[in-house]
């Protein structure tokens, strides 16, 4: 715990209650110029002269980088980027003990040469060892792997990573090319299993398909708010294609998607189940129950019911509530400050699970709770 | 695997419900056969010399609704005497209008119009359904009303189809499906979203569809039984097209009906919309109402399928989203899903319960 934080900063009067927090959605953003200094020449050179595989930047963005604007740093570069004034601005402001950071390297969706690909994770993953895991030990990351390429560089990367400990997770972009019950996505599954590593998946770059199977929309705001519409897609293919019957110590992170059409999609995918399970005869379970076995949520953007006074009995009625972990997203401009997003409203014992628990128990760690007691 | 009797049940229905009766979403079968006379000769004579139906034709059907699929027709609504599924009006009245004892049914034949290319001979079936629709339906039963189909792919020749039919009194509604290849809410629509309005029918989105892509944001599904079980995300992403683009600024009388797409996911997704509206108002300043106000006042939503897996989650819908004005029965005859009326009736008294068998649809429908 930084030694700037206050007893303020955890959140004393506010929901939050002095509880530790575990931010499961903080970004780190490289300049390009740090992931091609660390490219092979090979590809370095292809950097500059590369296409721009962001093309959901098509649909303006609200804010530049879709950024607070406090959190430009004062020295220069772009938000995300300065590892020292994210640790001021998330860890210290709010007194957070650790902070998983998601950085989606571009190019990772699979927009490029396979070795291209290849070289950007791993250089993306070095850049986050080097400015931030070896900066401030409250620091965790996801891993990058060139997931749409597939083969062995995946498992190579990941076996990379996860010889440090606090790379936590492997990350993916939540719009891949296939839904990821694919069997392309099988060997990372084996390997992300084979090492304890949790897979993620959040809103980033796509694998080229269009941002809804309707066609494109036409402004941010439907993007922004359609960041939920893939996952349906991908549970269910996951299920269906029988992922968590082959690996069944893997664990799915979906990040910023929602969480609160978990119980509608339970019901779905049991009810399409009893009817068309002839299609799946080697299922082995009710769709629901992997759903609740494999799934994990992160809260940022927190569900805000038109009666705030929904927000327990909807958290209550999901049967999730040991599956959702606190986020922030910083620095978005809809970032959710750890000491205002979860209301006082909801049970003690839920807000512990979001805030830390359920997030401890699933990347292995430990937070000081002596902050929780005066309040048991 | 256990097989619940569904609400497509009528007698389940009638055993838990014994008022008004408005089925809002019932399928009629068209045939290459049936429409056949309705078509005008050249796009006969184009089916007889390139052999159009040999290979299935139109394709986008056995897409939507794979024939083998048990969700595309109940077991029971199979007739023994080989006449094809919901195929004719006889059938129609023995297994389901009559001992549901409707007041009305809406008619959807959904035939796949969108996933023929030729722009003309799109809109030549799409005539050709719609009469048939009049001439062996619609003039032989009373309780009867339908939406017409549209040549899905041009806007403009949508609308001339719906200017050309829309005017019968049998025709409450205009099919579209939830698959398309540009979301309803951009502005190309509008010369159609025009028309249905000024036709006074409802905007009727439903379940299939032909998109430009993948039929889902992440690619091609491998299994019929996780595209079928995503779709509903598709709705999401057609409701907030609908509301960001101001289509209910443009056309403050739009009806849109959500059928064969559930409805238990509504709070999250309205909540989400109007959450992100209050910090997003800039990027769509044309949005000057709370999209939940929106969607309570332009949108309904059918019954089937219901979603849901106990009767309290059917109520809790209700409670957060704050009406239970918005729901509208249907058994989806002769697609199975594996509903549960029971769940339905129970999530409210009988004022909600006379609302989502009739009232609703009623009011909404005009009927």
């Amino acid at each position: 715990m930084g030694v700037s934080a206050s007893r303020d900063a955890r959140g004393m009067s506010s929901g939050r209650q002095g509880m530790p927090v575990v931010d499961t959605d903080v970004h780190a953003q490289a300049l390009p110029d740090a992931i091609a200094s660390r490219l092979p020449l090979r590809w370095r050179e292809y950097v500059w002269g590369g296409r721009n595989a962001i093309t959901l930047a098509d649909l303006v963005r609200v804010r530049s980088f879709a950024c607070r604007t406090d959190t430009w740093p004062p020295g220069g570069g772009i938000p995300a980027s300065n590892a020292a004034f994210v640790a001021e601005q998330v860890l210290d402001r709010y007194d957070v003990d650790y902070g998983v950071l998601d950085m989606i390297a571009v190019g990772a969706s699979g927009t490029g040469p396979k070795g291209y690909v290849e070289a950007v994770c791993a250089a993306s993953n070095q850049w986050l060892a080097e400015e931030f895991l070896a900066a401030d030990d409250r620091w965790l990351a996801s891993a990058n792997v060139p997931y749409e390429h597939g083969g062995d560089a995946v498992v190579r990367e990941l076996e990379r990573c996860a010889a440090d400990k606090r790379f936590v997770q492997v990350i993916l972009s939540m719009r891949t090319e296939k839904p990821l019950g694919d069997p392309k996505y099988w060997g990372m599954y084996e390997a992300c299993e084979a090492l304890g590593l949790p897979v993620a998946i959040h809103p980033a770059t796509h694998g080229g398909n269009m941002v809804t199977g309707a066609g494109w929309p036409s402004y941010y705001f439907e993007d922004h708010v359609g960041y939920p519409q893939a996952n349906p897609v991908h549970v269910a293919s996951m299920i269906f294609e029988g992922v968590f019957d082959r690996f069944p110590g893997l664990k799915f992170v979906i990040v910023e998607g929602g969480w609160a059409w978990a119980p509608w999609l339970c019901a779905r995918l049991d009810a399409t189940w009893r009817v068309m399970g002839d299609e799946v005869p080697d299922l082995e379970r009710t769709p629901s129950e992997y759903v609740h076995d494999h799934v994990w949520f992160t809260t940022q953007p927190i569900e805000e019911p038109e009666d705030p006074a929904h927000l327990p009995e909807v958290f209550a009625f999901s049967g999730f509530v040991d599956r959702v972990m606190f986020s922030s997203d910083y620095p978005h401009w809809d970032f959710d400050s750890p000491n205002d997003a979860l209301p006082a409203s909801l049970p003690r014992e839920t807000r512990r699970k979001i805030f830390y628990e359920t997030a401890c128990d699933l990347y292995g760690l430990t937070v000081d709770t002596s902050g929780v007691e005066e309040f048991e | 695997m256990t097989a619940v009797a569904g609400a497509t049940h009528p007698a389940d229905v009638r055993r838990l419900w014994d008022g008004p009766i408005v089925d809002a979403d019932i399928h009629v079968n068209a045939s290459l056969a049936g429409i056949r006379p309705y078509l005008a000769e050249h796009w006969q004579e184009l089916m007889r010399e390139r052999g159009f139906g040999n290979m299935g034709e139109p394709l986008g059907l056995n897409r939507v609704y794979p024939p083998r699929a048990r969700s595309t027709a109940m077991a029971r609504w199979v007739p023994d005497d080989g006449r094809p599924v919901a195929s004719d009006l006889e059938l129609l009245r023995s297994q389901i209008l009559d001992p549901l004892r409707v007041d009305h049914a809406i008619l959807n034949c959904y035939f796949a119009v969108d996933s023929i290319r030729h722009p003309d001979f799109a809109a030549g079936f799409a005539s050709a359904i719609n009469d048939w629709l009049i001439a062996e339906w619609l003039e032989h039963d009373d309780r009867l009303r339908a939406s017409l189909v549209v040549p899905a792919r041009s806007p403009e020749a949508a609308a001339r189809e719906i200017d050309r039919v829309g005017h019968h009194s049998g025709f409450v509604q205009v099919l579209l499906p939830v698959r398309c290849d540009r979301l309803y809410g951009n502005r190309q629509w509008h010369p159609m979203l025009d028309a249905i309005v000024r036709n006074d029918l409802v905007f009727g989105l439903h379940f299939g569809g032909t998109s430009d892509g993948a039929p889902t944001s992440t690619g091609v599904p491998n299994h019929y039984i996780t595209e079928a079980a995503g779709e509903p995300a598709l709705y999401w992403a057609q409701i907030t097209s609908l509301i960001a683009e101001g289509a209910f600024s443009q056309f403050p009388d739009l009806r849109v009906s959500v059928l064969e797409g559930g409805f238990t996911w509504l709070p999250t997704v309205a909540w989400r919309i109007l959450k992100e509206w209050r910090g997003l108002r800039r990027d769509i300043p044309w949005v000057n109402e709370p999209p939940s106000d929106l969607i309570r006042k332009h949108m309904r939503f059918s019954t089937a399928p219901l979603d849901a897996a106990s009767g309290e989650q059917v109520e809790s819908t209700l409670r957060w989203l704050q009406t239970d004005d918005l729901l509208m029965f249907a058994t989806d005859y002769p697609h199975w899903h594996d509903d549960d009326v029971a769940m339905l009736l129970s999530a409210g008294g009988d004022s909600t319960r006379a609302k989502i068998m009739s009232e609703t649809a009623r009011g909404w429908y005009r009927l």
